[in-house]
């Protein structure tokens, strides 16, 4: 005979074919047939796993029930970042005023810095390689200089309530946002038992220079 | 702590709803992304696609009463381990050994409340869990798992071709489904030939593989 489609050499795996056609397919297998063997082998395969006695689905209602705990605890986060690290706003180059010690952005580009606990934030805003896209690079500069605290901590970036971007700090305390458009962002960064956000961030390197923080 | 009975948490038919949901289709990294967006019905999904390899470890591996309080314990960890889960291809192995441990951890529990001071000790200090489910049995809920996945990825009418060939305890017949479909009986083979080839596909993008 000719070689058996897919199809039918899955029905022979389900036992789901005469015994007449069975009997025609292993008799194919029997010649040794790489390809089919193989075909087989595969459909065995997915056949064992399909009707897995072990393999259960949980009831409805423990989805439920789980979905509910799961839409509390999300709330309960959004909650939960109202508190963290009191933030608050020392420099803003579009504001004119310039720390002594505190470098400046180019034109376009656009510096601030937090401070939170014993925490500076750093940020130059500032126009990114695509058109019309703006990028975000920031410090986190532990005050004791001690940047094992904030390597490889989450900064998250969001824009009414909606996760932007996420990255990671670097050894350096270093992080990147980029391809960003203008806007009004929160900025959360992730420490190991708490949280410092900036809410309210303008993001802008043209005209819009309001600015707010909690 | 849940009281509930062995039959109220007993498993139940292996099911695919047959809604008209977009998100099914997606794939586990934006289902991901989804859900760190807090998007409801994204969880829901992630919820559906794997919430069968929680529940049957769990089911393999405690008692049942306890079964529902892991089930939702692994998810409510899902919450926070979702944002650190850097690859999404690892979902299903984050899943299994997170169950694995939860489940390990109430025996260890179990053991030390209902044991004697010595023999509790002489238990936690043994390094062979006689409970946990055997790696080649974990190994095979895992390839199950990846085939239901399969499944309900899949768009209709396969979806609901493949499910009934698959987890109805009497697959039904060409002219059976050739009537519930309003298809010609002779094109059910062909068009079934077609759903698992699409299976086929869809079982190598998330790395179903025979072992």
């Amino acid at each position: 005979m000719t070689c058996p489609t897919f199809e039918q050499l899955f029905a022979t795996a389900m036992q789901h074919v005469p015994a007449d056609e069975a009997l025609r397919i292993h008799q194919h297998l029997d010649t040794g047939c790489d390809v089919c063997c193989r075909e087989f082998c595969y459909a065995q395969h997915i056949v064992a796993a399909a009707t897995c006695p072990q393999y259960q689905q949980p009831p409805a209602w423990l989805i439920d029930q789980t979905m509910e705990r799961i839409l509390t605890e999300i709330t309960d986060a959004d909650e939960f970042l109202t508190e963290g690290i009191p933030v608050r706003l020392v420099f803003d180059s579009f504001m004119g005023a310039t720390l002594a010690g505190v470098r400046q952005g180019g034109h376009a580009a656009r510096q601030v810095v937090y401070q939170a606990g014993d925490y500076n934030i750093n940020l130059i805003i500032r126009p990114a390689a695509l058109p019309e896209t703006i990028s975000i690079m920031g410090q986190a500069i532990p005050l004791h200089r001690d940047f094992s605290a904030v390597a490889q901590a989450q900064v998250e970036l969001w824009q009414e309530a909606r996760l932007v971007q996420a990255v990671s700090v670097n050894h350096h305390g270093l992080f990147v946002f980029d391809g960003l458009s203008e806007g009004t962002y929160d900025l959360c960064l992730r420490l190991e038992e708490t949280f410092i956000k900036i809410v309210g961030l303008c993001a802008t390197t043209g005209a819009n220079r309001t600015d707010a923080v909690n | 702590m849940s009281t509930l009975t062995h039959d109220a948490v007993g498993p139940v038919p292996i099911s695919v709803s047959l809604d008209s949901r977009l998100h099914y289709k997606l794939p586990d990294a934006e289902l991901i992304e989804l859900c760190l967006n807090k998007d409801e019905e994204a969880w829901r999904v992630l919820l559906e696609r794997h919430g069968g390899l929680i529940y049957s470890i769990a089911w393999a591996e405690a008692p049942p009463e306890d079964v529902p309080d892991i089930f939702q314990s692994v998810c409510l960890a899902l919450v926070q381990g979702l944002q650190r889960l850097h690859d999404p291809s690892k979902l299903v192995a984050w899943i299994a050994t997170t169950t694995r441990r939860h489940c390990q951890r109430l025996r260890q529990r179990r053991r030390r409340y209902w044991s004697a001071p010595d023999e509790a000790e002489q238990r936690a200090n043994d390094p062979v869990d006689t409970a946990a489910l055997p790696d080649e049995k974990l190994q095979q809920l895992q390839q199950a798992h990846l085939v239901h996945q399969a499944v309900t990825m899949l768009d209709e009418p396969c979806r609901g071709l493949l499910t009934r060939l698959f987890y109805e305890d009497e697959p039904p017949s060409y002219e059976a489904i050739a009537g519930a479909l309003n298809w010609p009986v002779s094109s059910v083979g062909p068009k079934r030939g077609r759903c698992l080839q699409r299976l086929r596909r869809t079982l190598e993008q998330i790395g179903f593989s025979p072992s």
